[in-house]
């Protein structure tokens, strides 16, 4: 709860103590110190049962192996996630974008909701890895069906937020809007549309991980380049370090692509709930 | 007895009251659930007047007060605010509510100019006014924050900012400072009393405090349980301005016990 407000009509915050930001920091580092703790240790106990029980590279390569081939083949991992990450951006855009824009019109147009609701809901049932191979039918080989995928996998959770945001506004402000005799086109642009950007961003946070797996997906079956193309050459010669370097390469582009998403969130909405400080 | 203060005989030579409302009636949802909200509600408020409006809760204010916005319907009777439907009117009306329902993407002085954005009025225009209303209600400084940045009195000062900046013809207020202690209520209450004697607006502010109705209102109407009706409606002859230690005095404890007593009554049926 806030307290009985400030009488100073200066203008200056509450200032924060400086031993308040420094016991943010320390345990920042404190939890920084674990996780890489954590993860040593993690690491040293595969290392050590792969070689304790002799198990051949081919099996389960230990992090050490796993390690040189993604320092070895630096530029061949580079140039395969480059083509995943545009893969990927490409098709979560369009696919994020077809969500947002769609929540917009249904929530606009009631009659809409009626239909496309249960259609929407109907088709997101589909297995969508099962239409991998009809997207290579309809678009062909290479990026086209990749991108297609990656727009899949990311559509329905960023419409059914959306939507949710934009139809859940808080009733008060919906109240404050009818005081002030607002037009429908003004109520949505001032009111709906700022209020559902922080619903907007969650959907996306699911999306972001889905689309990855979209794309993957996709470049197993269409053929081309690729993280997921590298995967699928490596398992054909039995080469498992370099599956692995690649299990490694799609995890730092999902992380970095995760990332962008919430420094992007960031950005737009700061005055969301969850950067708010005390 | 406290006497019923009814619509007024309309004299030629009399101001027209600015809300009228006569015999209303409204009754929530269907009839095996349906609630009774008002019964037969009748008052009249003048032009700048300022009427608290108490009763016990659920008996209707609030209903009375967004039935006065616009923002709901009623089933019977009459309502006129400027001799105009308040559904339909095109009359700017300020409100605050409980809470204070500020928009958490948007800075205080944002927040204040919604009201003229919303009515597709250049805003710029009245950025200067916006800013006199901050400074008025003592939060110049503050232009530039988020409502989360504020505490709950800040907050609900700037819904009165923002009720108040496209100079509406009524300031309809539901249990404003409710939320609030006892000490930023008292100073709010100053303020609401400056602002309006600066600016006479018309004011209907509903409350549950009988202290706070007596100290703010030229007259308290008091309403029955539910269905709600006005019982009696309480004259505060008090002189302005007001200062706080009025509550302590003999004269203010006459009015408050007048109010307390028509409660009671109205409670008992
Ligand atoms: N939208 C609604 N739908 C159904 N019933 C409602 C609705 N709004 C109010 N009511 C009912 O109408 C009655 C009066 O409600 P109202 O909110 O006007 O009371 P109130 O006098 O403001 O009470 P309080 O002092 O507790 O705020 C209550 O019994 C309530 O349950
Ligand atoms: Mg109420």
């Amino acid at each position: 709860m806030r307290g009985i407000e400030e009488t100073s009509g200066d203008g200056s915050p509450v200032p924060v103590g400086a031993g308040g930001e420094r016991g943010q920091t320390s345990r920042i580092t404190g939890r920084l110190a674990f996780t890489g703790a954590y993860t040593v240790c993690a690491l040293a106990s595969w290392e050590i049962l792969v070689r304790g029980l002799a198990i051949p590279d081919y099996l389960l390569p230990g992090p050490w192996a796993v390690f040189q081939v993604v320092a070895g083949r630096f530029g061949l991992l580079a140039s395969h996630a480059v083509v995943t990450v545009q893969e990927i951006v490409l098709g979560f855009a369009l696919g994020a974008g077809l969500g947002a824009a769609l929540a917009v019109v249904v929530s606009l147009v009631a009659a809409l909701r009626m239909v496309l609701l249960p259609t929407l809901v109907a088709l997101q049932s589909i297995p969508k890895v099962a239409l991998a191979p009809l997207m290579v039918v309809w678009l062909g080989i290479g990026p086209a069906p990749i991108v297609a995928m990656a727009a899949l996998f990311s559509f329905f959770p960023v419409f059914i937020n959306t939507l949710s945001g934009l139809t859940k506004v808080e009733p008060a402000m919906v109240e404050l809007a009818q005081v002030l005799r607002a037009t429908p086109w003004r109520r949505f642009r001032k009111i709906a549309l700022p209020y559902s950007l922080p619903f907007l961003f969650d959907g996306m946070k699911i999306a972001m991980p889905l689309s990855i797996v979209g794309a993957v997906v996709g470049e197993f079956t269409s053929g081309g380049r690729g993280l997921g193309n590298l995967i699928l050459v490596a398992s054909s010669q039995v080469n498992t370090p370099l599956i692995f370097a690649s299990l490694v390469a799609i995890t730092v582009v999902a992380l970095l692509l995760f990332g962008a998403v919430q420094v992007l969130e960031r950005l737009v909405i700061p005055w969301s709930v969850q950067f708010r400080k005390g | 007895m406290v006497p019923v203060k009814l619509a007024f005989p309309v004299a030629a030579d009399r101001v027209q009251p600015i809300i009228r409302v006569h015999g209303v009636g409204k009754t929530f949802g269907r009839s095996p659930d349906a609630v009774e909200a008002l019964r037969d509600v009748s008052f009249d408020v003048d032009e700048g007047e300022f009427v608290s409006l108490v009763g016990p809760s659920g008996c209707g204010k609030s209903t009375m007060l967004r039935i006065l916005a616009g923002i709901i319907d009623w089933d019977r009777g009459e309502v006129l605010v400027r001799g105009e439907d308040p559904r339909a009117t095109r009359l700017p009306v300020g409100m605050v509510f409980q809470a204070p329902v500020l928009l958490p993407w948007r800075t205080v002085l944002q927040n204040i100019l919604l009201p003229l954005e919303m009515a597709g009025i250049n805003h710029r225009a009245h950025e200067g006014r916006a800013r006199e209303l901050v400074a008025w209600v003592g939060l110049a400084g503050f232009e530039g924050k988020r409502p989360y940045e504020l505490s709950g009195g800040m907050e609900q000062r700037v819904a009165l900012c923002r009720a108040l900046v496209n100079d509406p013809v009524l300031l309809l207020a539901d249990e404003p400072f409710g939320a609030l202690d006892a000490m930023t209520r008292d100073r709010l209450n100053l303020e609401l009393q400056r602002i309006w004697m600066a600016t006479r607006k018309t004011v209907v502010f509903v409350t549950h405090s009988i202290q706070e109705a007596v100290f703010l209102g030229d007259r308290v109407a008091v309403m029955t349980g539910r269905p709600g009706r006005v019982f009696a409606v309480v004259n505060v002859g008090l002189s302005r301005p007001r200062e706080l230690a009025i509550q302590d005095g003999r004269e203010f404890g006459r009015y408050a016990a007048e109010v307390r007593v028509a409660l009671e009554a109205a409670c008992a049926g």
